[in-house]
């Protein structure tokens, strides 16, 4: 696994786990990936993974039974709000680009329902 | 803190030239080290002082408390970037070697790592290819419960295959209770592995810090900022 | 060490076997041809080719012996000049347990030469010259008796002495040179400070000999001065080197032989101290 970012690798390593959460990808209860394990799959240092799972248990994210691993939250409200989050962040960023290079609301509103006709 | 290697003011000066200069650094226990520079930054004089086959001209080193000598050689174990092993050799003899010499050596272990490696063990030393070597020297280095680990240039001129299983014996060898200390110029690649990055140039430590912060602190990949420092 | 050793028989045998099968080919055709000489009757001609089978045999030894010195330090060189070191020198030995090792297996190497050449002989001669062999034993055994007396035996015991000084200079040399001069192409300076070693080691001991003339006659055990020593049976050799100054040993005519104590343990202080200097400067010195 590259990391091209200009961001710490245990936050882009969150943000992988985040999206795997959030797409369901990892349900609700579900044990992650040892931190060995991750470690070597994606080629990073265990303590780098371990500081990923420690800080997205800060955030509420995951919690860790002691001896048993780290495991998604339960709270499906809160997997909600993340992915409820994690949307506005993304539409938001995508309007400040699009605002940047010049597009009216109107126009960006046509732009993605081509967009989405195109891909039907 | 918990130093397993302490470097005081070493230098080391060949004929006319400075290979070292007057560094210091402390190394913890349990931590991955990269040691990274170009060809001439002092890389492999430092390892070589650390593994016990080069003096220095001043200054101070210890390893587990003691000076370089036959006992810092029982509890370091090194990686050569070099085929080391007695060409008369074949992979079973070099496993018994280290199984005699090395009281740490876990013959298993050796056995299961050329298994992942898919080397076969009657095979003889003098006609494995580059990458075969490599992991073989690897698979024995690592077959080692040493305190320290001392890997120059493991995954240099190999494929991409033996890469990534290259890489795969570090992590999951790697435990809390040893350090290693690797050296590379392939830093894009092996980047994501190190805990902790020392920068050497022209002999003198440019910047020692831990992987993660330099990241955020300077908003780039250590590969980036190799480039920055060294480009 | 015993496990250095192991390594060390480990990867130089199959050299040795190598020497021992040329060995063995040789003697096999040297003693062939002397039987079939031995069945021609004319005495004359064998009178004639005896010293020239003589002569061969000697050379065949000779090189054999050559062959396998070059190879042990040749072996020792590589250790210092090639990426073997970087195996050698990370084991958990120290300096002396490593140049040990390597001098115990050179020794056993040559002892083994040597004996595979007697009694390979004996052997073989015993079977092609089956009908007198036990005249022939007899003979070998009367020849024994006659040459091994405490002349023949000190000068053989001083002999191996002066075999393993060479040795264990010659690994001094080389690691000296190894040491001061990082250079693989200069890497032959070694046998040029052998040479001035050994002069000086001559030099040296023949010095100490004449300022402490006391020689031990082997015979009875007692020291005296070299003037209280009959010189008068010394023999030709012996005298001499005399001449040019007190030697270590010196042999009579006969069957008696007279050591020089202080030379003798110069000798050996010296031959210790070189091999300690090895260990000491490989443990501590070797920049590879």
């Amino acid at each position: 696994m590259m990391f091209n970012d200009h961001l710490p690798i245990y936050t882009q390593i969150m943000d992988i786990i985040k999206q795997r959460i959030v797409s369901g990808a990892l349900r609700e209860g579900e044990k992650l990936p040892s931190v060995r394990d991750l470690s070597t799959e994606l080629k990073v240092n265990p303590n780098t993974i371990q500081r990923s799972y420690q800080e997205l248990e800060r955030e509420g994210f995951v919690f860790t039974q002691r001896g048993m691993g780290t495991f998604v939250t339960e709270d499906k409200e809160y997997i909600a709000k993340l992915k409820d989050y994690m949307a506005t962040t993304l539409v938001k960023n995508f309007m400040i680009e699009m605002k940047a290079l010049g597009f009216e609301v109107k126009q960006v509103i046509e732009l993605i329902n081509q967009q989405i006709k195109e891909e039907q | 803190m918990d130093y397993i290697i302490e470097i005081k003011e070493l230098s080391k000066q060949y004929f006319n030239k400075k290979a070292l200069n007057n560094i210091s650094i402390n190394i913890e226990k349990g931590k991955i080290i990269g040691i990274l520079g170009p060809n001439g930054s002092g890389k492999t004089t430092l390892i070589k002082i650390i593994t016990g086959i080069l003096r220095q001209s001043k200054g101070e080193i210890k390893i587990d408390g003691k000076t370089p000598g036959v006992y810092t050689k029982s509890i370091v174990s090194y990686l050569p970037d070099r085929n080391f092993l007695y060409p008369w050799m074949n992979i079973k003899d070099a496993i018994a070697f280290y199984k005699d010499f090395y009281k740490d050596f876990d013959e298993k272990k050796a056995y299961e790592l050329l298994d992942f490696m898919k080397l076969n063990s009657k095979s003889k030393i003098s006609s494995l290819s580059k990458g075969m070597t490599e992991k073989l020297n690897l698979a024995l280095v690592l077959s080692r419960k040493a305190k320290v680990y001392v890997l120059d240039e493991p995954i240099a001129g190999v494929d991409p295959v033996a890469r990534d299983q290259i890489l795969n014996a570090i992590i999951e060898n790697y435990n809390k209770d040893s350090t290693m200390i690797i050296t590379t110029h392939l830093v894009r690649d092996m980047e994501s592995i190190f805990e902790d990055i020392i920068f050497l140039k022209e002999g003198e430590v440019f910047l020692a810090r831990n992987a993660e912060e330099l990241r955020e602190e300077r908003k780039m990949q250590i590969d980036d900022l190799y480039k920055e420092i060294f480009g | 060490m015993g496990k250095y050793i192991k390594y060390e028989i480990k990867g130089s045998y199959k050299f040795i076997l190598g020497i021992i099968t040329i060995l063995l080919v040789a003697f096999s055709l040297i003693q062939m041809n002397i039987y079939k000489l031995s069945q021609q009757s004319n005495a004359v001609q064998n009178l004639k080719v005896t010293p020239f089978i003589t002569g061969i045999s000697g050379l065949v030894v000779f090189g054999a012996f050559l062959t396998a010195f070059f190879y042990i330090i040749g072996s020792f060189r590589k250790e210092l000049y090639e990426n073997r070191g970087y195996l050698t020198f990370t084991l958990p030995l120290t300096g002396n347990q490593i140049v040990g090792a390597k001098f115990i297996v050179a020794m056993m190497w040559f002892i083994i030469l040597g004996l595979f050449v007697v009694v390979y002989n004996l052997l073989l001669g015993s079977i092609i010259f089956s009908n007198d062999w036990i005249a022939n034993m007899k003979d070998i055994i009367q020849l024994l008796r006659e040459i091994l007396n405490q002349g023949t035996i000190a000068l053989g015991v001083l002999g191996i002495l002066s075999s393993i000084m060479t040795l264990i200079l010659i690994y001094f040399s080389i690691t000296v040179s190894r040491v001061s001069i990082r250079n693989k192409k200069l890497g032959s300076l070694w046998f040029v400070l052998f040479l001035i070693l050994n002069g000086v080691i001559a030099y040296v001991i023949l010095k100490i000999n004449t300022i402490f003339p006391y020689y031990m006659d082997i015979n009875v055990f007692e020291i005296s001065h070299i003037d209280n020593v009959n010189l008068d049976n010394v023999n030709f050799v012996s005298q001499t080197v005399k001449n040019m100054g007190s030697p270590i040993l010196l042999n009579d005519n006969c069957c008696n032989a007279y050591i020089n104590i202080t030379g003798l343990i110069t000798k050996i202080l010296i031959t210790i101290g070189s091999f300690l200097g090895t260990g000491y400067l490989i443990e501590n010195k070797i920049d590879l």
